[in-house]
């Protein structure tokens, strides 16, 4: 068995009363790239804002959830239950970072790069600016970038694929041994994504990283991901290995959004893209929360809400697949 | 048909950026490019951020003024139009913009922001009428029912009916001409598609003529196997042809690149792709002498550094800049 390095169980939250995540529970094992994927609003941003204790203020955790994380030396601390000072001391950003969504927009325009360091050191208490100014030397090499140039330049000055190496080397500069992606490679053009995936793939090596990729390019999680969950509505619907997920999906879901990339120079199959709107978390349709959109719907499904339920080696939760359910 | 409704002829477009106090230093962000779109046809743009495509499209629809180079409408050069003339234009060439979030007013219902343009220009006698287009506008673009959609504001519509909404803006007027700017970047996949489509058929329907500005090619198979296709790098065209010659068959290295770097959802391509040009796009400013390309291009040639090739018909209806090819 793979060590686990995260482990998330039941996870609730609630924006005000609306329930946004549903009993989210995946676990995510040491050196692995673990994807969660799934359209805008399913809940993937607010899974990993959860790990890392950044929700909103509105936001509330459900009381049974648990997410565990597992010390170096093998203790497993429950970070809900952390005090907060001792969080943003021992486990943010020095155990787990972010590289947050929008390279163009998560820097400070009227700060220098190298003001970005200081202040991300002088929060966790690092008050030797030599030593910062080394570290960051690194790390801006580390990710390919002329360290001396960029260090001394704003923002603006920079263009979007070397924001994006900015903002990776900012989450690697405690050295955390978990890095949540969000969306790394959007809004960037092809060639600069090719560079970026490429770049991330050497630093986890080099660094020995655990990555969760948050997206919604597949293409980008058949590239890099090891396992792959599937998100909708605010929960899992569909969990596997990488593979099993491309070659051999089931959710219907999982098929819609693996049949929305184009294929190149194929100009007779070219995908459908989903019908209906995304679901609105105000009123969730009663049963599965994707039948409204599903092919294959049956009378069971606008009733009963599927079970995410272990099928060999993938957790699957769609009725097509689990007549025991349906028997109750 | 084969009139061109848009041809632009050697385009430069200069912009200026100041280096110091009192001091400038020029830049051509659109470098003599030409290009012409046919009655009723699509073309699409492709490149990467910097390359000069929203430039040139805004240079299509008189948004911006080329430093050298001539915009002709229908056979007539926009600079020369008469008052007439020139409103007749304005009225027939439009723009889809690429942020649906900066570009709408955000006080402003679904109904009234169509409303106005419709009551503006005088389309209707009175607004009973002029209800009536704004709703047939919004059946054809998917905002459906339109009587759901009236009264709610931008903030109230997700990326996608926001972006539809920006395309019923456009389309209102019953233009000749549309340009739209990456109208799909800020959508998911499952969207994209239903967005281009929707484009597509409501250029069909109408006999308009589309610039489709993108970086993404494969969106660009939706119009069909014989779309025409120009790609961009750093102010240029360098390579022009069907969209079906340019992913089957892709002469330009730079063109070549960009169909290596686009993701395939298969987890067994991981191992076999690679990065084919080497480090990044430098800026428009320090542009390489000779080829535009000729400093990350794996086969270049010292004739690449000195000379630039111009863009050269090699086969019917396919155009490349490329000493390599010529």
């Amino acid at each position: 068995m793979r060590d686990v390095l995260v482990e998330v169980r039941d996870l609730d939250v609630y924006y005000y009363n609306i329930k946004v995540l549903s009993k989210v529970s995946f676990q995510v094992y040491k050196g692995e790239v673990y994807a969660l994927v799934g359209e805008s609003g399913c809940g993937k941003t607010t899974t990993a804002n959860a790990i890392l204790r950044i929700l909103p203020e509105i936001a509330r955790v459900g009381e049974q959830s648990v997410i565990n994380y597992y010390l170096e030396n093998g203790d497993c601390i429950n970070l809900l239950k952390m005090p907060e000072k001792k969080f943003s001391r021992e486990i943010r950003w020095r155990e787990i970072s972010m590289v947050f969504q929008g390279a163009q927009n998560s820097l400070n325009p009227t700060l220098k790069v190298k003001t970005h360091f200081f202040e991300t050191a002088a929060s966790h208490g690092i008050m030797d600016k030599e030593e910062v100014y080394r570290r960051a030397y690194e790390l801006l090499e580390a990710v390919k970038l002329d360290a001396e140039r960029v260090l001394n330049s704003y923002p603006i000055e920079l263009s979007g694929g070397m924001k994006q190496r900015v903002i990776i080397a900012l989450a690697l500069f405690l050295n955390p041994r978990f890095v949540i992606l969000d969306e790394p490679t959007t809004a960037l053009d092809v060639l600069v994504q090719r560079e970026i995936i490429s770049l991330l793939m050497e630093l986890k090596k080099q660094f020995d990283l655990t990555y969760m990729l948050i997206t919604h390019d597949i293409a980008l999680v058949a590239d890099i991901a090891d396992r792959v969950a599937i998100m909708y509505a605010g929960r899992i619907v569909e969990e596997s290995s990488v593979e099993n997920i491309f070659y051999d999906p089931k959710h219907p879901y999982t098929i819609a959004l693996l049949n929305s990339v184009p294929k190149i120079g194929d100009f007779e199959k070219l995908p459908e893209g989903l019908p209906g709107s995304p679901p609105d978390f105000k009123n969730l349709p009663r049963g599965c929360p994707f039948h409204p959109r599903c092919k294959y719907a049956m009378e069971i499904c606008r009733k009963l809400e599927p079970s995410l339920i272990e099928m060999g080696d993938r957790r699957i939760a769609c009725h097509l697949y689990a007549e025991e359910v349906s028997e109750e | 048909m084969s009139e061109n409704v848009i041809e632009a002829r050697n385009i430069v477009v200069r912009f200026y950026i100041s280096t110091s106090f009192l001091k400038r230093r020029a830049f051509n962000a659109v470098d003599n490019v030409s290009l012409e779109i046919k009655e009723g046809s699509i073309v699409g743009l492709v490149g990467e951020s910097g390359s000069g495509k929203t430039t040139l499209g805004k240079v299509t629809l008189d948004l911006l003024k080329p430093y050298k180079g001539d915009v002709l409408f229908r056979g007539k050069s926009i600079y020369k139009m008469s008052k007439e003339e020139y409103l007749k234009y304005r009225l027939n060439a439009q723009y889809i913009p690429q942020d649906p979030y900066g570009s709408i007013n955000m006080f402003k219902r679904v109904g009234e922001a169509l409303l106005d343009i419709v009551m503006y220009h005088h389309l209707a006698p009175d607004r009973k009428e002029a209800m009536e287009i704004v709703r047939s506008v919004m059946n054809s673009v998917g905002l459906t029912p339109p009587d759901r959609y009236l009264n709610k504001y931008p903030f109230q519509l997700s990326g996608g009916e926001r972006q539809r909404l920006s395309i019923a803006r456009a389309l209102i007027l019953k233009p000749a001409y549309i340009v739209a700017d990456e109208p799909t970047t800020m959508l998911d996949a499952s969207l994209k598609a239903n967005l281009v489509k929707t484009l597509r058929d409501m250029v069909k329907d109408l006999g308009l003529s589309l610039l489709y500005i993108t970086h993404e090619l494969t969106l660009l198979q939706y119009f069909g196997p014989d779309t025409e296709v120009a790609i961009m790098y750093l102010g240029k065209i360098l390579e022009k042809g069907t969209i079906k010659d340019i992913m089957l068959d892709p002469i330009h290295p730079y063109t070549k690149a960009l169909l290596a770097a686009i993701p395939v959802p298969d987890p067994k391509e991981r191992y076999t792709r690679k990065i084919m040009l080497k480090g990044p796009a430098p800026s428009p400013l320090n542009r390489p002498k000779g080829c535009v390309l000729s400093d990350r291009c794996p086969f270049a040639e010292p004739i690449c550094k000195k000379e630039e090739p111009l863009l050269n018909e090699i086969s019917p209806n396919r155009e490349v800049a490329c000493h390599l090819f010529g």
